[in-house]
């Protein structure tokens, strides 16, 4: 199968032709449920027991022992290659679905064809019963995309599993859940990429979300209060509820009947009053029909800087109490 | 016959005469009695056939040659001599030369005197020229009113058309005639030619003359009639031979044309069969008599065998006739019954024959039967197997009622040539199934109807088509009657098959609920019930009843009412249910937002919290019942924790 994967990499060195290109790839890395983006290239990431390079899979070998530092090493151009060979460098978006826990994380975002203006990465966090080795190349992941200026929309996976979301007759929950969020995003990346681009002109950098997803009038009553609801479900945790309203922009998708669209626009204005540091904002409406006039509320929150958890954080620098040697070594790779 | 008979009489007579005369004048007051003694003699017991006379005539022309310059005397007496010597000739040359006995002894010296007496010759010519040429006159006058009595006869009227009786009486009405005329010019001419005759002088010589001539016609007439009536005899046993040829060549046709035509056709010829036995037997009879018997019964043979003839020729016709009325009576019950089969829905099944006429060879004749007799037992054993099946069918439909199957088949019927019959029982057998079951059946099909209407308007579109197209198809079913009657099982399967799916859709739903309930937060889910399970029950007894389905209308009707009832109930609880879903997939904001606001303030008003009045409520509710410490007080609206 490497043989395969060499003669692709000649191949790759040859002029390549013109081909008309997907406006968006989705490069997906790690235990992420699997999402249905209907117009993107879509390319999975994955450590196996050998090297094999597929249209969506690519999969390099396990190094035994390593972290991710050692797969950042050996596999940074590898990546780099496959990225050629696939066209990812050469579509206009690049959103990275990152497991925070994946050692491949820091080594895919670590390649030369991502970039803080043409990609944006979704980084899942994992939680405090994580280990050490998790932590620490989710603490790499997010110092790479820090450093390298890449637009992060941070996801706490303690808060997925705890909140749900409910769409074509399917509670969504978890990696469910966080597929769901990160595939609309994909779909109006046109979009959303214009407005992360202009906030981050404005200093703003990383999102954090919040979800209503499957929201029903008969339940919340209006649509102001699925708003006021968007706070208790934000797939993050916070010790000061008022850094919510904080937030320097506001990216809303809505997806609602056509019936709610006047509703919708007046809770939207009568919501974003409450935000005192609020430098841009935006609403993307989406109309659609559904069987329960069920009506879904995505919210990116942006901030200069949000920082990870401090679980995560902690998780590296036992790593480096255990082996002081990898504080010179994580400074030597990132960027 | 009267030339030769004419010629004869010139033959016989003149030389008599002629002897008789000279003899007369040899010596006077002899009287010629003798002579015509001898005459009459000759005449009645020796009479030489016409053969001879021919030869004899022959000779003298053959003999004379060049006539020589003689008296007229000299050359009749050379003549006569000439004849007379070639007739003696011919006698014996044909074998009649012997006299009878009897005159034996009159004619020798006779003979002898006129064949070898030359001085008596000489002395009689002179004296008998003018005699001899009043002779020939009064003979070739008596010849020639005998040559035309014949065609005087033919012109009589009452025998112009008699030709076979004239022929039979023409040679004695000619002998007696041509004798009278002779005698009659005899008599008269004899005073002025003194000519003597014992004609002339006895009338008993006349009368004998006459009888004589016509016992000879007699005789004649009598061989003619002999020889008619023989001829007749042989061309009627030959006609009777030839009719029997033609007969029997009929009736090998015909026994043919009858055997072929029992056999192929079924039918039976009894009639004609006995009839053309009865003639062959009569044909053995009258073959074996035919030689034997006379004209008479051979001609009462004869008319027998022309009526065979005439009766055997019409049994042909007869056959096809009777091959045609047998065509005409199975094609009109094959009408009726498809008008009937029609008006019950079933349809014209029987076909019509191929068009033939009686004019066809009887080979055309019954192959059309044939095949028509075919093709009606095709259609018969269809309609029939179609009508065992409505039997089941129905049987299965109304298990409550016995539906009996005929005791004889129709189709055995057929086979055994009541082919008629069996059509008549086939219709016969349907129009009672209709009248008898096919109400019931309809009513229980109307019922099954209505619950299907009622039923497609609670279910998805997919579901719900599927239902009207049951509903449909059974009312195509009932708008064509009892012969649709097998095809209602398999649509009532249908339904089971339908009723089955929207049980498993129903346990689908609610095994989605159950599968979204378990996602959920288990102290909410203890607070509300989902009412799809309920509809467990219900649904378990549906698909029992699937499961016993056995075709019948009432079971059928059996499980549409209890699916009626579910459906009707499944939406709304489905409905309940998801609102339920959607209500308790917010509780954790709920909690959230209680867990903060009491930790913070103690209580809370539930109209704080984002959600609706119905819903907070709810939420309030559930927070009190799964935490310790907590209260709802549902009057005030107010969730709270209890204090101490």
């Amino acid at each position: 199968m490497s043989g395969g994967v060499d003669l692709i990499e000649k191949i790759s060195r040859l002029p390549r032709p013109s081909i008309n290109l997907e406006p968006c790839s989705v490069i997906v890395v790690g235990d992420i449920e699997n999402i249905d983006p209907v117009v993107c290239f879509k390319h999975r990431f994955e450590g196996s027991d050998s090297s094999s390079l597929e249209p969506h899979r690519s999969s390099l070998p396990r190094i035994e022992g390593g972290i991710w530092i050692e797969y950042l090493k050996s596999y940074r151009e590898a990546i780099d290659r496959r990225m050629r060979i696939l066209l990812i460098d050469k579509t206009k978006y690049k959103v990275l679905i990152l497991d925070g826990s994946s050692p491949l994380a820091p080594a895919v975002l670590s390649s030369r064809h991502i970039d803080g203006n043409s990609s944006i990465a979704f980084l899942i966090i994992p939680g405090r019963e994580a280990s050490v080795f998790d932590k620490s190349a989710c603490y790499a992941s997010y110092e790479i995309a820090r450093r390298r200026g890449i637009p992060l929309v941070l996801i706490d996976r303690t808060r997925s599993q705890g909140v749900y979301g409910f769409t074509e007759g399917r509670i969504l929950r978890h990696r469910a859940l966080e597929a769901r969020i990160s595939e609309e995003v994909v779909r109006n990346i046109e979009q959303i990429m214009g407005f992360i681009r202009a906030s981050k002109r404005v200093g703003v950098r990383e999102y954090i979300v919040g979800e209503i997803i499957g929201a029903s009038l008969k339940v919340y009553g209006s649509i102001y209060n699925t708003f006021r609801a968007l706070e208790k479900s934000i797939l993050w945790s916070f010790r000061d509820l008022g850094y919510i309203y904080r937030s320097r922009a506001l990216y809303v998708i809505a997806k609602t009947p056509k019936a709610y669209l006047e509703e919708l626009s007046s809770s939207y204005f009568k919501y974003i009053g409450g935000f005192i540091e609020m430098m841009s904002h935006n609403m993307l409406y989406i109309e659609y029909e559904t069987r329960l006039e069920l009506y879904d509320i995505i919210a990116l929150l942006g901030y200069p800087e949000i920082g990870i958890p401090e679980h995560v954080i902690q998780g590296h620098r036992a790593l480096i109490t255990m082996n002081p040697a990898i504080e010179g070594e994580t400074e030597e790779v990132l960027p | 016959m009267v030339i030769p008979l004419v010629f004869s009489l010139i033959g016989m007579l003149t030389p008599f005469l002629v002897a008789e005369n000279s003899l007369s004048i040899s010596k006077a007051g002899q009287p010629g009695q003798i002579t015509w003694e001898y005459l009459k003699g000759f005449a009645a017991e020796y009479r030489p056939n016409v053969f001879t006379h021919m030869i004899g005539v022959a000779g003298i022309i053959r003999e004379i040659g060049p006539l020589p310059a003689i008296d007229p005397a000299s050359l009749f007496v050379l003549l006569v001599d000439k004849y007379l010597s070639y007739l003696k000739a011919a006698q014996h040359v044909i074998g009649v030369s012997q006299p009878p006995q009897q005159g034996a002894g009159i004619l020798t010296p006779v003979f002898t005197g006129i064949i070898g007496g030359g001085e008596l010759a000489s002395i009689v010519v002179s004296k008998l020229t003018t005699a001899v040429i009043a002779l020939g006159v009064i003979i070739a006058i008596s010849s020639l009113v005998s040559a035309y009595i014949p065609s005087i006869l033919r012109r009589l009227p009452t025998l112009e058309e008699k030709t076979e009786l004239l022929s039979i009486i023409e040679p004695t009405i000619v002998m007696i005639l041509g004798s009278s005329v002779f005698y009659i010019l005899l008599a008269s001419l004899s005073p002025p030619l003194r000519l003597d005759s014992s004609l002339l002088r006895r009338p008993l010589d006349v009368f004998a003359m006459i009888m004589i001539s016509g016992i000879i016609g007699g005789a004649l007439s009598a061989k003619e009639y002999l020889v008619i009536r023989a001829e007749d005899i042989e061309r009627t046993r030959s006609r009777i031979m030839e009719k029997i040829a033609m007969l029997e060549g009929i009736i090998k046709s015909v026994s043919g044309e009858l055997g072929s035509a029992r056999a192929s056709t079924g039918l039976e010829f009894k009639e004609e069969e006995a009839y053309i036995a009865d003639a062959m037997i009569y044909i053995s009879e009258a073959r074996s008599r035919v030689g034997v018997v006379g004209l008479s019964i051979l001609r009462s043979i004869e008319e027998r065998i022309d009526d065979y003839l005439d009766r055997v020729q019409k049994i042909q016709g007869s056959v096809k006739n009777k091959i045609l009325n047998s065509l005409s009576m199975l094609a009109a019950i094959a009408q009726r019954g498809n008008n009937q089969l029609e008006s019950i829905g079933i349809g014209r099944v029987f076909p019509d024959p191929d068009e033939v006429s009686i004019s066809e060879k009887i080979e055309k004749i019954v192959g059309v039967y044939n095949s028509y007799v075919f093709n009606l037992r095709a259609s018969l054993e269809k309609i029939y197997s179609l009508y065992i099946r409505a039997i089941d069918s129905l049987s299965a439909l109304l298990p409550g009622d016995v539906i009996a199957k005929p005791a004889t088949s129709p189709l055995s019927l057929y086979d055994l040539g009541s082919r008629g019959e069996a059509l008549s029982l086939t219709i016969d057998l349907w129009i009672r199934l209709g009248e008898i079951y096919w109400d019931t059946v309809r009513q229980g099909i109307e019922e099954v109807r209505r619950y299907l209407g009622e039923i497609s308007g609670n279910l998805d579109s997919t579901l719900a088509s599927r239902a009207s197209k049951i509903s449909e198809d059974l009312s195509g079913i009932l708008s064509r009657g009892v012969a649709s009657a097998p095809e209602i099982q398999p649509i009532l399967s249908e339904i089971a098959s339908l009723a089955s799916d929207i049980a498993g859709g129903i346990r689908s739903d609610i095994e989605y609920i159950e599968d979204l309930a378990k996602d959920l937060s288990p102290e909410a889910l203890r607070v509300l019930r989902f009412s799809v399970f309920q509809e467990l029950g219900d649904v378990e007894r549906i698909s029992s009843m699937v499961r016993d389905f056995n075709g019948s209308i009432l079971s059928a009707i059996e499980i549409l009412r209890s699916l009626s009832t579910i459906v009707k109930t499944h939406r709304i609880a489905m409905r309940q249910d998801e609102e339920k879903i959607l209500l308790l997939i917010a509780y954790p904001i709920a909690r959230s937002f209680l867990d903060e606001q009491l930790s913070i303030r103690g209580s809370v008003y539930i109209t704080e919290l984002p959600f609706s009045p119905q819903a907070s409520a709810i939420y309030a509710k559930i927070y009190s019942e799964t935490n310790r410490g907590v209260q709802y007080i549902e009057h005030m609206g107010v969730v709270e924790r209890i204090q101490g």
